[in-house]
């Protein structure tokens, strides 16, 4: 999608794979976040970003966080367009040693993700609704490269 | 000659002298009159004046009754009209006497709408509709529809009236006559509040005159007066029309950014959840499903149901009727009393109330709706009311409660 070569939304992010063994390992860019975000696995990406989303309140999850673990519940509550650490031209110089994938997350309904994801080129290569359809659409891209 | 009015008001009018209601003063010698009048044609039994006049054996002797009556009723015309063989006897029968000419305004009504069907030409149409409409000043002998034939004569006249004026409105409409389409229109919906293509011809009227806020609010209470009376929501061409609203623009040109302002402007300073009719909510919502990806925020549509406890229900419909009105007056004014500025709530139906609530989540909603029901069983102390909450996010995806 020609947006993403110009302009990275807030609620996106560039997951730049290095190291694919058993699992993947690597890095992410995200604007809400000066530092890259480092991590070891598919779902260290999930778990990173959503905290990630929950400290900036952006993308709102549409339901608040519970806990067995009182001190540790969230509540959601909308705090507008967040504040943007990293620039797109940034994150665009950023790619992966074996592969690069951009992600967009409309929205988190149903304690989930929906969105797109984008090759390293740009170009939208599916729609996601939830962890599941995202990782598997990850895996479909990197298996036709 | 007399001119007989049966369309609307009842009347015989015969040069300076007139008969109505009030010098009649009988329903009965009204019903025997128009009977006659109405099957002028040929002679009426007695037997089938009989029926007609008295259904379900209302009288023992009904000759010795249908005698009675003719003798008032042809007393009162020669006191009215003079002296003449106004009613014929002959052996088993009566029938009204030819050589007096009668000028009905129901069958000429029906003439004029014949001959407007069957012309070639638009204006004369047009014309020929326009003399029926001016003829029907109201339904067919409106006090007297306990009799069969006088209820099959008013249906089919007041079916005859209906087609006619939409016709007559899709003439107007072809013509560019928007100011009269919307005034036979307004006739129209006079005599039958229910008719769909009615209202939609009206509110094209109103946007083809650029008149937006009396459109808009005509096509809201078209849609709650369809769906009250006929249950009918989200017809085709109510979407039709609803479309056509959409697109319309302010028709004059602004003369700055001021104006504009002026006129988008709210007349007094917003307080509390805006309160507007369902098809504007569902414009709102869809706009809000779309800003979703780009704002991040969370958002829910509650839907607030009305119910009468299982100990009223038994009770009759009427008092029912009476404690959900009520009540949704009652939940309207919580509601107003609770929600913030930027919450938007709208009428769905009788007996619910749906609500749009940005940057909330669901724990929120719930939360604002535990707010509401306390505001409203704060002030509705009896258990006879309860209500229903149905919860979902807005989402760009096909919504069940917003359609």
């Amino acid at each position: 999608m020609a947006e993403l070569n110009r302009f990275f939304p807030a609620n996106a992010f560039r997951i730049c794979i290095d190291n694919i063994e058993l699992d993947i390992s690597g890095r992410i860019y995200s604007p809400l976040s000066s530092e890259p975000i480092p991590f070891v696995s598919m779902s260290e990406i999930f778990v990173k970003m959503d905290e990630l989303f929950d400290k900036c309140g952006y993308p709102q999850a549409f339901q608040d966080k519970r806990s067995f673990d009182e001190g540790k519940e969230i509540k959601n509550a909308y705090r507008g367009l967040p504040r943007i650490w990293r620039e797109t031209e940034n994150i665009l110089t950023q790619c992966g040693r074996k592969r690069t994938f951009d992600v967009i997350v409309k929205s988190r309904q149903n304690t989930s993700w929906q969105g797109n994801l984008y090759d390293g080129d740009g170009n939208c290569a599916a729609d996601f609704n939830g962890e599941v359809e995202l990782l598997s659409s990850m895996i479909k891209l990197n298996e036709m490269a | 000659m007399l001119e007989v009015s049966t369309l609307g008001k009842f009347s015989v009018v015969g040069g300076d002298a007139v008969l109505n209601d009030d010098i009649l003063r009988s329903d009965m010698l009204k019903k025997l009159l128009i009977y006659i009048l109405t099957h002028r044609e040929h002679p009426i039994t007695i037997q089938e004046l009989a029926e007609a006049l008295w259904q379900d054996e209302e009288t023992d002797n009904p000759a010795g009754a249908l005698k009675n009556l003719m003798y008032r009723l042809r007393n009162i015309l020669k006191v009215t009209f003079g002296n003449a063989k106004y009613i014929i006897t002959s052996p088993g029968a009566y029938s009204w006497n030819t050589e007096i000419e009668i000028c009905f305004d129901a069958e000429n009504f029906e003439r004029f709408c014949k001959q407007a069907k069957a012309a070639s030409k638009e204006e004369a149409a047009i014309q020929s509709y326009e003399r029926a409409l001016a003829l029907y000043k109201g339904e067919f002998m409106d006090h007297i529809l306990d009799r069969h034939w006088a209820v099959t004569l008013s249906t089919y006249y007041h079916s005859l009236f209906l087609t006619a004026t939409k016709e007559l409105a899709e003439l107007y409409q072809k013509e560019n006559r928007y100011q009269d389409m919307e005034r036979i229109c307004i006739n129209g919906l006079h005599f039958d509040k229910v008719d769909e293509q009615m209202h939609c011809f009206y509110i094209m009227a109103l946007i083809r005159q650029n008149k937006f806020e009396l459109a808009l609010k005509s096509y809201e209470e078209a849609v709650r007066i369809l769906y009250d009376a006929l249950g009918v929501r989200n017809s085709e061409r109510l979407q039709e029309v609803q479309k056509e609203l959409l697109k319309m623009n302010k028709g004059t040109e602004a003369e700055g950014m001021e104006s504009v302002s002026e006129d988008m402007a709210e007349v007094e300073k917003p307080v509390g959840v805006y309160l507007c009719g369902y098809p504007v909510f569902r414009e709102i919502y869809r706009l809000e499903a779309r800003k979703i990806g780009r704002l991040g925020e969370a958002e829910y549509v509650v839907l607030l149901t009305v119910e009468v406890n299982e100990s009223v229900k038994s009770e009759n419909s009427k008092m029912k009727k009476f404690l959900m009105n009520q009540a949704m007056k009652q939940l309207e004014e919580a509601l107003k009393g609770t929600l913030r500025i930027g919450d938007v709530a709208a009428r769905y139906s009788d007996t619910q109330f749906v609500l749009l609530l940005p940057g909330c989540t669901y724990e929120s909603s719930v939360q604002v709706s535990k707010r509401i029901l306390a505001y409203f069983y704060d002030k509705n102390k009896g258990k006879k009311i309860m209500i229903k909450t149905d919860y979902e996010q807005v989402t760009a995806a096909r919504s069940s409660l917003v359609r």
